[in-house]
């Protein structure tokens, strides 16, 4: 039989313990001069999204916009909620493949234009451009 | 004010977001196990294909028609409706997610609803690529048919009170929000059939004839708001894992295999909530359609000797049960897991011997798994070479929005 005082002996280990948070930690030597200047840590996806519901990522394949600094198999940052405008870099549609290029309206010609010589501009009526969105950024490790 | 919002054929146009090789042609998405056809595209429709069709029948229309067909891609579907509900949520007040594709808004603070509404059908397609289609009225019920209505037209309609009486009037019963077949059976014996005829008949004959369910109904369809907006996820009261196998199972171990990873979906979806149970049912069946197999189905049920969201606790009862229900010489087809008696966790009541744990495992492992990915931890005895009762999936597209290796290509 189980002695009757272990029985009501107060669990040991309660579900939770709740302690008090100091932000200041209790005077014990010197204090640390960086105590009051501790921020969060950086944090990548604050610095690269800046709308994590409408952002996708995407996978250069290919050299046709390397000298935008774009490599094949860097990530591209693409964010639907930006509006593409002249000049952006932009991950489009094109003949049911994604493509990524620099948009340019010249003279009422709207063209994908790569960043690299030894490729040519593709070009499209106003109407049949298709956008995924807006590249914000590539990601590469190295 | 209320508005629902639902996104159109909702896993067909997930799967078109990624594989523009899918737009204008037919496609359909099959249920888990590529059994039957459980999303369509307008094109897929228009071919005749069914709601829940057996994908057996639809081999001839497949061929001659080059329906695009995909398994059932879960994990895709689920991130999108996490992000169009996100950017719902930022826009609109107050809203209550009602399943993956729908969830209703409050939408009465805001001046012009029309083109309010038009604008952010105009922000969720162009953010998301996903078409919804809005239905604005008095109340939920309501809100469900302007939706219908909105599908048919330009995928924005508000019903204005005087527009209210035709739409009632051309609503038969059957369509209802909440109205099965029973139901609406025992409303057509009595001369209803059409939603304006129940907004008419007397509520003593409602609340006589049936439950307190349609009595709230009616007013709802007579405009006055009885359901109103959650702005929180309901806890689930039963949460079920269950799954039909790729191929049959004879083997015991593969079907406890199987067990003990239903187990770790459903606690871990139980933990999610913060909710314990302390009810537990397994279940394993023959397949009910083969004519020439042995069948053989049988569930069992325990109460656990405390409320529990523990994954080892409730996987060891389901091991006890398999071994009572399990017998050898059949061939199972299907296996699942049943959690009952479910409250939330911050109520347990401890029972005079019972020691509090303060075992943290499965917090830790939910939260790895939740950081780096499904199943990048789990018990031992699921790491297996062989998993003969996965699931057959073989038209399934990539997890384009949430696995690296998956990302889609640009040139």
């Amino acid at each position: 039989m189980t002695n009757i005082s272990e029985l009501w002996h107060y669990p040991d280990n309660p579900k939770k313990v709740s302690l008090p948070f100091y932000l200041n930690s209790v005077q014990a030597g010197f204090p640390s001069p960086a105590e009051d200047h501790v921020d969060a840590t950086l944090d990548l996806n604050e610095y690269l999204i800046d709308r994590p519901s409408a952002t996708y990522f995407v996978r250069v394949s290919g050299d046709s916009m390397i000298n935008a600094g774009i490599n094949s198999g860097d990530i591209l940052i693409v964010d639907r909620s930006k509006t593409a405008h002249h000049g952006a870099i932009v991950v489009a549609q094109v003949d049911n493949d994604f493509t990524v290029k620099r948009l340019r309206y010249d003279n009422g010609n709207v063209s994908l234009c790569p960043e690299n010589d030894s490729f040519k501009p593709i070009t499209i009526a106003d109407d049949q451009l298709v956008t995924m969105g807006v590249v914000t950024g590539v990601v590469r490790r190295i | 004010m209320i508005a629902l919002i639902d996104i159109n054929n909702c896993y067909v146009s997930c799967e078109r977001i990624f594989q523009p090789e899918l737009n204008n042609k037919p496609v359909i998405v099959l249920s888990n196990n590529d059994g039957c056809a459980i999303a369509r595209s307008n094109e897929a429709k228009a071919l005749g294909i069914k709601m829940g069709q057996p994908l057996y029948q639809l081999t001839d229309v497949i061929q001659s028609h080059d329906v695009q067909v995909r398994s059932a891609n879960f994990t895709l579907y689920g991130d999108m409706s996490h992000r169009i509900m996100t950017i719902i949520a930022e826009l609109t007040p107050k809203i209550e997610i009602y399943s993956i594709d729908e969830c209703f808004a409050d939408v009465a603070g805001i001046s012009n609803i029309e083109a309010w509404t038009k604008d952010l059908r105009k922000t969720i397609y162009q953010w998301t690529g996903l078409p919804v289609s809005i239905g604005i009225a008095r109340t939920k019920v309501l809100s469900k048919l302007a939706n219908k209505v909105a599908k048919s037209c330009s995928g924005v309609y508000l019903i204005s009170a005087n527009d209210e009486h035709d739409i009632l009037a051309a609503t038969r019963i059957d369509d209802l929000w909440g109205v099965g077949r029973k139901l609406s059976i025992s409303l057509k014996s009595l001369g209803i059939y059409t939603a304006m005829q129940l907004v008419n008949s007397p509520d003593q004959l409602v609340k006589d004839k049936f439950s307190v369910v349609l009595s709230r109904l009616q007013k709802e369809l007579r405009g006055e708001s009885v359901f109103a907006i959650d702005d929180h996820i309901e806890a689930k009261q039963q949460i079920v894992c269950s799954r039909s196998f790729g191929q049959m199972i004879t083997d015991k171990n593969h079907l406890h295999q199987a067990l003990l990873k239903f187990v770790g979906l459903a606690t871990e979806k139980l933990r999610r909530q913060k909710s314990e149970a302390r009810c537990l049912q397994v279940v394993i069946n023959t397949n009910p359609y083969s004519k020439n197999a042995k069948q053989y189905h049988r569930s069992a049920t325990v109460t656990l000797p405390t409320h529990t969201s523990n994954t080892t606790v409730i996987a060891r009862y389901a091991s006890r049960l398999l071994n009572q229900l399990f017998r050898p010489g059949y061939q199972y087809q299907r296996a699942g897991i049943m959690l009952m008696d479910i409250a939330p966790a911050q109520c347990h009541q401890y029972d005079l011997i019972e020691t509090p744990s303060n075992d943290q495992l499965d917090d830790v492992k939910d939260m790895i798994n939740r950081r780096f990915g499904r199943n990048k931890i789990m018990p031992a005895r699921l790491v297996a070479k062989n998993q003969h009762w996965e699931m057959r999936q073989d038209m399934l597209s990539k997890k384009f929005t949430t696995s690296w290796a998956d990302l889609p290509t640009a040139k």
